[in-house]
């Protein structure tokens, strides 16, 4: 699955954040809690300051016990050995109001009373640190969360308002088919890059139609011009065959040039046929009874059918009208009826019908489904030694399409059906 | 008869008027627009061979110019124009037929005779051959005076033949003489074959001359 530009972009800040987030969080702790300590720190030491200032040369020995019950938090204890100077560590003290060990920031410091020496203790609770530091971050967190979704929201906007011009001509692009003609609207727009690419885009498609263009004209020329001298070719040929002494190889020569120009002729037809059903417009509509068209042509397609002993049937009470272009409408039934003659191997059947608004011939297939996408495309022939021009169903899916019908191919039961959806 | 030939290829032209000689034709002919007009204007015609293109004007104009001066020979158009269009066109203008290229001689020849006979029709139109006869209003035949059952297209191939008489008739031409419009689809023509077939025996069994002869697998030649 490709992903949206935006997305991507999207998906870049989110990992800055994260990266951010992940870096700066810890570092943020840390020295907000050391600035935390430096702070309790001082004021243990201004406790001390305050002790031997207004207390040290007061104090009695007796007094320690009444001193230590009254005094929370600077206390006077017995003499710690080894300690020579003033120290601050952390300790943890048992709160019997929350029955469990509490953090405590503590400085002890040997002092002499009445020349006895003792340890001077003074501490203060960081509980109340953790939950400072707890609250900013979740603060620095909600911080974060709010920068980044106001940033995703930015630049959403920005994207879409700045990116629209693109999908624009994104749009145009997809529905952009090179045989129609269509009046795409062109947009005025500031950004430079996107002048630039709609510039270049409507270069690629003017280019584009005209080749387009002039490769249709070619054909239809190129078939135009072709038909005065097969007319000669024809003419000549049929003068020819008027020799009164003519052999049987002579008359056997001849006759395969005759098919071979008939061939030629029909291809040509067809080519010219394509041309216009592609080139002009057909602009007479009315109502057309398809089920009149097909009855017309069955006799004649059915005595077709019978010389190659297949068996052609119409649905007895055969009914299909539609809006359509009349010539339209008739090149595809004829078309569509050929077809199913020309490829119902011999003995098979054809069969004729008409549903809520499509007719289906439907025929026997010798060869199973025909798995090909382009089968309505032009000279894609299954059987390439087959004698048709490839052009049939090409002409019929354009016709199709002029009309804003649909033509279709499905195989069920052994059965090639074509569908002509109105 | 009198057929003015209009066509600026002259090997057409030629084709033409030689595939009609024989058959009491005489031909004349036109390669551009002002020859074309000059002759109309002297001759009358039976029936002018007119092509679209002209390297002088259109060939429409020609029939215009045609139905200014109040004639009335019959004009069939010719033209590798194969669009609707064109031939309603043609068709409205006052053309009588309207034969697009490639085309077969033979129809070519059916098209003029069945023109001539349109316009020459004068109560009975009666088209005679020995010992047949073929009512061409009622699309009914007699041979030796015992009327013979024939279908449409039976009757349809018989005056092709005829029309055609003594000239090898290529299948091709007959496929599509019969098969109209569908036939430039069909590249089977076998079922000509059977046609030939049961006309070939409805005539035998009227005691009919056998005048229907097959030219190796070319075609078919109506024998006088």
């Amino acid at each position: 699955m490709k992903q949206k530009l935006l997305h991507k972009t999207l998906r870049f800040y989110l990992w800055y954040a994260v990266i951010v987030l992940l870096v700066f969080a810890p570092l943020f702790y840390f020295v907000t809690k050391r600035l935390y300590l430096e702070d309790a720190d001082e004021v243990l030491l201004l406790h001390k300051k305050e002790f031997y200032q207004n207390e040290l040369h007061r104090i009695r020995i007796s007094e320690i016990p009444i001193w230590n019950r009254i005094s929370r938090d600077v206390k006077i204890e017995k003499p710690t050995p080894g300690l020579e100077k003033v120290e601050i560590k952390d300790a943890f003290y048992y709160d019997t109001l929350d029955s469990e060990n509490e953090p405590y920031r503590v400085l002890i410091c040997p002092i002499e009373i009445e020349q006895k020496p003792f340890t001077l203790l003074a501490r203060m609770s960081m509980v109340e640190s953790e939950d400072l530091i707890e609250s900013i971050a979740w603060v620095f967190l909600a911080l974060l969360v709010a920068m980044l979704s106001g940033l995703y929201g930015i630049t959403r906007l920005l994207s879409i308002r700045l990116w629209r011009p693109f999908y624009e001509i994104l749009n145009r692009m997809e529905n952009y088919e090179v045989d129609k003609q269509e009046n795409v609207p062109t947009f005025n727009n500031q950004v430079d890059e996107f002048e630039r690419l709609n510039e270049a885009v409507e270069n690629l498609i003017q280019k584009n139609t005209a080749i387009f263009n002039s490769q249709k004209e070619f054909i239809e020329n190129a078939s135009h011009e072709l038909q005065t001298p097969l007319a000669v070719f024809q003419g000549k040929l049929e003068n020819l065959i008027q020799q009164p002494d003519m052999s049987e190889k002579q008359a056997g020569i001849l006759s395969e040039m005759n098919d071979s120009l008939s061939r030629i002729s029909h291809l040509n037809k067809n080519l010219l046929m394509l041309s216009r059903l592609e080139n002009q417009a057909f602009p007479e509509k009315e109502i057309v009874d398809i089920h009149e068209m097909v009855r017309r042509q069955t006799g004649f397609f059915k005595e077709q059918a019978a010389a190659r002993n297949i068996a052609l049937a119409v649905q007895p009470d055969l009914y299909l009208r539609a809006s359509g272009n009349k010539f339209l409408a008739e090149t595809i039934v004829s078309n569509l009826f050929l077809n199913a003659v020309k490829h119902t191997p011999s003995g098979g059947k054809i069969y004729i019908q008409t549903g809520e608004n499509v007719i289906l011939f439907s025929n026997s297939a010798s060869q199973g489904a025909i798995r090909d996408e382009k089968l309505f495309e032009r000279f894609s022939k299954i059987n390439p030694s087959a004698s048709g021009s490839g052009l049939g169903l090409a002409i019929v899916k354009k016709a199709a399409e002029r009309s804003d019908w649909e033509v279709s191919y499905q195989f069920l039961q052994n059965q090639h059906i074509f569908s002509l959806k109105v | 008869m009198k057929i003015l030939v209009v066509e600026d290829e002259q090997e057409l032209a030629k084709s033409i008027m030689s595939y009609l000689k024989g058959h009491d034709f005489v031909c004349e002919y036109a390669s551009d627009a002002e020859t074309a007009i000059d002759k109309i204007s002297m001759h009358e015609y039976d029936c002018i061979l007119l092509d679209l293109m002209l390297p002088d004007g259109n060939g429409f104009d020609i029939v215009k110019e045609l139905k200014k001066a109040g004639k009335t020979d019959g004009v069939i158009i010719i033209s590798a124009k194969n669009s609707l269009e064109n031939r309603i066109e043609g068709l409205t203008l006052g053309a009588d037929d309207y034969l697009s290229k490639p085309f077969h001689m033979a129809e070519l020849l059916a098209r003029i005779q069945a023109l001539i006979r349109r316009k020459n029709f004068s109560g009975n139109n009666y088209l005679s051959f020995n010992e047949l006869e073929i009512d061409l209003g009622a699309k009914s035949l007699k041979i030796n005076q015992i009327p013979v059952e024939l279908t449409k297209t039976e009757l349809d191939l018989l005056l092709f033949l005829i029309g055609n008489k003594n000239k090898v008739v290529a299948k091709g031409a007959i496929a599509e003489h019969l098969s109209g419009d569908m036939a430039d689809m069909l590249d089977n023509h076998d079922f000509v074959y059977a046609h030939i077939k049961n006309l070939k025996k409805k005539l035998a069994d009227a005691s009919c001359n056998d005048y229907i002869k097959s030219v190796y697998g070319l075609g078919y030649k109506w024998q006088a």
